[in-house]
């Protein structure tokens, strides 16, 4: 049943049960808040989001106030803009204020109301209450009691998300302090969620913290490539420095609010010391370093070998885009006629595990996407790890997309080091330490972070990938431009051969 | 006095009477027979005496009792609940100490009746630690009561369960907050609940409960057995009944004294308490319990212990707690001793609770120091009035209603204090 | 469990009857502490441990309790502990020279036997100023008779 209520006299209907602060989100009116988060149960501690309701002789809090037909709502008159304000001193009165020393400055919601709502002078000129600071309290958690404002979000997460109840309020009043039982720490998949949701710099990211104040970054909405549940992200970087900073999950239907911290590590391998930067041939003696070399080079020794070989096969990690495995299947498959398409995946992953919240065994974010395009072209398979086939099949070229996160697979060394034994292999690769091993030719891929695409994760669900920054080089390409060099490349070479 | 002011035995009708705690004593002077007529009516029925009787809750906040069971959903298929708040931690109030030292039996049988109008088979009396006898005593009743078939299964041969049973406290003022007792019964903090939903809907574990004083609930055998009408004869038209009132201070007689609501004021502190203790002069009167705003021996003249005249004077009947503050008392000491009251028993959840009363009790400390500023009055008047209507509970207000009216009506000894202190 | 339990078997039992006694096992929480309380004074950071271990009553949530609740205390207390009440009409009645008195009293008395906390309004503002001596209730006490209970408890334990 929808209502019919104003707010600042604009009239909007609302759904029955819905609370005012939730369609004022909905509607992007302006409502300050700590403790109410769209994630977790109403606390309705923080006593900010303070309202005016036409008829009722009292504030009222938006987050706790359901809608009523005819409710008529002010959130910027002038009762509410002083409680607002009054609302913020009290939350600053034993606030450190240590704002140059706070990693959360630029995203702090003190800082960002009291430029909003507050511009009070202070009152207060009695000693503040102290209270315990950096405390390590759990995976790339530290927690400064002191800065903590008592909304008790983080609380609420522990007990409503991931169901650990680790962290608790003791004492009372404003000795109050937030903490784990005797500073122990909590040690689960997803404690980076409380440094999110924490309004104010109490938690703060070990991985984080320090390394770059966050108006130097920029965020690109992206989706995480760790697992096959493909959480929604903000990709932290700096587009100047082609540096990547951080991970944070954005609301999605598919990850809510959160992500799990194993998906927040998906920005160290973008950074460019982790990064094939350009082409590599084998170098003469077959035993010393590969030799960097043109790009165009390479392609066109792939083009010749392609030619020559009687046997060749592709090796495929479902760790790109959909639109990738078109373009590299229509120019292989369709084209060339090639039906040797081996899945490569972790040999030790549980594609069927799930640990409840989000994280999944199967940490390729793309599983479901390789196989429906696989299908697209006539070659159905399931899912599975057909590595140890390949050795089998006396293929004298392969093509093998390497896993963009190494990490992601549990063998990839012993598999880097066997894919070295097969006579031609060209690897298409991101991660510098292919270097380590000797191939016939390694090109060099653009990771998630520098593409457009999709992935379809576990329920098949479209997650779009949208590019953060140009490629770190100029040598490295997507597949599918690849694709179109060497199929260029190799219609030139037909050309020639036509022609002569 | 008018017939409705006359004087009235309730609550205190076993006064005087040797083993008045015990079931024996209780029934011999008609205890339980309440219970036996409220068995016999239908539900709807004692609900319709109670409210009907104008009772109102005792404990402070002077809600309709009747009209607050009948809150209770009765088509929830929900266990439902009573539990008396015996926490008594108003400071300056004792009155529900007196029950139980009195007649426990009386609000053992006033729940059981309050627990059949409304369908709750399960009552829970909630009692603060520190009352280590009454707790006994309370004890000694809710067991003499089982065995005598007034508790427990099919009670007097009725087909009506009512199970009673004694939750002790542990030291916060909070917990006689309605909700704040009910999250404490649950073994938590004793953090008060977001309101809505009230706990008539959803309360003690998230089933319906009705939390009701204990001297609200001792009531009820009184008004089953002599009628609604027969209440609301005593006292004002909005004020029915009787009410304890404890007085203290520096007076004649303190202690414990049941008058009609609506009592003149001076006459019940001349007559009954015998007036201020030889030496003393009267400075002004805390009429409610602590959280009551002070009035002015002027103000006291016409006043009237009821809920409206009180009110009207901008102060509170609250739990009948009647402070009596002597002119040798300064006033920078009381306020600081309530200020700081409220900051040590804030729970701490709402920020304007939590930090405005360790603010209030800063400024109280500098200040009794001779370290404080004239401005330290408006602003503690300010920081008052932003505390007041913005929390989850009235602790809050009840911290910040006495602070504003103490630093309004005596500002010029506050003032003085702090010329004093610096010269 | 019964042998290497932290607790005796009378308070185990108890704990046991508290945890099936109500419709939660969390509402037990109070009612355990305060039986806790009752033989020792105090309860420990192990008998913390072990109402988890042994009760499976997670730690966090009792810890939270003790917190809140002033009567809980971490640490043994004197043999006697002497809370007294340090509100309105009790500080009217000379309170704090009370307390004074009683510290002074206590600091000359050897440690663990005697100490004294100012809590917050009693409820016998009738007997104003009133204290608690562990569990027993003093009324009107005053600067003459104050000495003369103390020593009572402290001739008792003396005696003991």
């Amino acid at each position: 049943m929808s209502i019919a209520i104003t707010i600042n006299e604009e009239e909007f209907t609302a759904e029955q049960g819905q609370t005012v602060m939730e369609l004022a989100q909905q509607h992007d009116i302006y409502i300050p808040h700590f403790c109410w988060h769209p994630g977790l149960s109403i606390a309705g501690v923080c006593r900010f989001c303070m309202v005016e309701v036409e008829g009722r002789p009292k504030l009222e809090i938006a987050c706790n106030l359901p809608v009523t037909a005819g409710m008529q709502v002010r959130t910027d008159s002038e009762p509410v803009q002083e409680a607002h304000k009054w609302a913020l001193e009290f939350h600053l009165i034993n606030h450190p204020l240590d704002c140059p020393i706070c990693d959360q400055a630029g995203e702090c919601g003190l800082q960002d109301y009291y430029m909003q709502v507050g511009k009070y002078q202070a009152q207060m000129t009695q000693a503040k209450v102290l209270k315990p600071k950096k405390l390590d309290v759990g995976v790339d958690l530290v927690l400064d009691t002191e800065r903590c404002i008592l909304c008790s979000r983080c609380v609420r997460f522990e007990d409503e998300v991931t169901k650990s109840g680790g962290l608790g309020i003791f004492d009372r009043g404003d000795r109050a302090i937030i903490g784990t039982y005797q500073n122990k720490r909590i040690e689960h998949n997803y404690t980076t969620n409380l440094v999110d949701i924490c309004p104010v710099g109490a938690f703060t990211s070990k991985d984080f913290r320090f390394k770059k104040r966050v108006w130097f970054t920029q965020e690109a909405q992206t989706v995480c490539p760790g697992c096959a549940t493909g959480c929604a992200i903000d990709l932290a970087f700096n587009a100047d420095l082609k540096r990547y900073y951080r991970i944070k999950p954005r609301f999605s239907e598919v990850n809510a609010h959160w992500m799990c911290n194993f998906g927040r590590g998906m920005y160290m391998h973008l950074n460019v010391e982790q990064r094939l930067l350009s082409a590599y041939s084998a170098a003469e003696d077959a035993h010393k370093p590969m030799l960097k070399t043109d790009t165009a080079h390479i392609v066109q020794a792939l083009a010749e070998q392609l030619q020559q070989a009687q046997q060749v096969a592709l090796l495929v990690t479902p760790q790109y885009t959909v639109e990738d495995y078109r373009a590299l299947l229509a120019f292989f498959v369709g084209k060339l006629g090639i039906r040797n398409v081996h899945q490569w995946r972790s040999r030790q992953e549980d594609t069927e595990k799930f640990d409840g919240v989000l994280w999944r065994g199967d940490q390729n974010p793309n599983s479901r996407g390789l196989l429906e395009v696989l299908a697209e072209f006539g070659i159905d398979k399931q899912q599975g790890n057909e590595f140890d086939t390949l050795a089998a099949g006396n293929y004298d070229l392969v093509i093998a997309l390497a896993p963009q996160v190494l990490a992601t697979f549990a063998d990839i060394e012993t598999d880097l080091q066997k894919l070295q034994e097969l006579p031609w292999v060209s690897l298409w690769a991101s991660a510098k330490q292919v270097l380590d091993y000797r191939y016939q030719q390694v090109l060099a891929l653009t990771c998630f972070a520098e593409q457009r695409g999709t992935y379809r994760n576990y329920a098949g669900v479209e997650r779009q990938l949208h590019a953060a920054t140009s490629p770190v080089s100029a040598e490295i390409m997507s597949i599918t431009a690849l694709v179109e060099k060497l199929a260029a490349c190799c219609k030139a070479q037909e050309d020639e051969h036509g022609s002569s | 006095m008018p017939d409705n002011l006359t004087k009235v035995k309730i609550l205190t009708a076993f006064e005087g009477v040797p083993d008045s705690r015990t079931l024996t004593c209780y029934e011999a002077g008609g205890g339980y027979q309440a219970l036996r007529k409220a068995l016999a009516l239908p539900p709807s029925e004692i609900t319709a005496i109670v409210k009907a009787s104008g009772l109102r809750g005792r404990g402070g906040a002077g809600f309709p009792t009747g009209l607050k069971w009948s809150f209770v959903p009765q088509d929830s298929d929900m266990p439902k609940y009573l539990v008396c708040n015996n926490d008594e931690g108003e400071p300056g109030t004792f009155k529900d100490r007196y029950i139980c030292e009195l007649s426990p039996h009386m609000l053992v049988e006033g729940m059981a009746i309050s627990a059949r109008a409304f369908g709750a088979n399960k009552g829970y009396i909630y009692t603060r630690y520190e009352f280590f006898e009454e707790i006994a005593w309370l004890r000694t009743a809710i067991d003499e009561a089982y065995a005598a078939g007034y508790l427990g299964k099919n009670i007097l041969a009725s087909g009506f369960d009512f199970d009673l049973d004694h939750y002790e406290g542990a030291g916060a003022y909070i917990c006689g907050e309605e909700t704040g007792l009910l999250s404490s019964l649950e073994g938590k903090k004793g953090q008060p609940k977001l309101k809505p939903p009230f706990p008539a809907v959803s309360g003690y574990l998230g089933c319906p409960t009705i939390v009701n004083n204990t001297e609200t609930l001792a009531a009820v055998p009184w008004i089953i057995t002599h009628g609604a009408e027969a209440y609301r004869k005593i006292g004002t038209e909005k004020s029915a009944g009787t009410k304890l009132f404890c007085i203290s201070g520096h007076v004649q007689k303190p202690g414990v004294y049941e008058l009609p609501l609506g009592y003149p004021f001076m006459k019940f502190f001349a007559e009954e308490a015998g007036g201020m203790a030889a030496g003393r002069e009267l400075k002004g009167c805390i009429p409610g319990g602590a959280s009551a705003p002070i009035l002015t021996p002027a103000e006291l003249q016409d006043a009237t212990l009821d809920y409206e005249d009180l009110a009207a004077k901008g102060s509170m009947l609250g739990s009948g707690a009647v402070i009596i503050v002597d002119a040798e008392q300064p006033m920078v000491e009381l306020l600081k001793v309530v200020v700081d009251f409220f900051h040590h028993e804030s729970c701490g959840q709402c920020t304007p609770c939590r930090e405005g009363t360790g603010w209030l009790a800063n400024i109280m400390h500098a200040y009794v120091k001779g370290e404080g500023k004239e401005s330290d009055l408006p602003l503690m008047h300010n920081i008052s009035q932003q505390m007041m209507g913005r929390t989850i509970c009235a602790l809050s207000d009840a911290a910040a209603m006495p602070t504003q009216a103490i630093v309004q009506k005596y500002q010029d000894e506050l003032k003085n204090y702090l010329q004093a202190k610096a010269g | 469990m019964a042998s290497s339990s932290t607790f005796d078997v009378a308070l185990q039992a108890k704990i046991k009857h508290h945890l099936e006694r109500f419709e939660t096992r969390r509402s037990a929480i109070l009612p355990i502490l305060n039986d806790i309380h009752q033989q020792y004074g105090f309860v420990s950071p192990a008998q913390v441990q072990a109402l988890e271990d042994e009760f499976d009553l997670p730690r966090l949530q009792v810890q939270e309790v003790i917190s809140f609740y002033s009567r809980y205390r971490q640490q043994q207390p004197s043999r006697y502990h002497v809370q007294f009440c340090d509100n309105i009409v009790c500080r009217m009645f000379a309170s704090q020279q009370l307390i004074a008195k009683l510290k002074a009293k206590a600091a000359g008395c050897a440690a663990g036997t005697l100490s004294v906390e100012p809590v917050p309004c009693l409820g016998v503002c009738d007997g104003a100023p009133a204290m608690l001596v562990n569990d027993e209730r003093h009324l009107r006490v005053t600067c003459d008779n104050l000495d003369g209970i103390i020593d009572d408890y402290l001739q008792r334990a003396s005696d003991a």
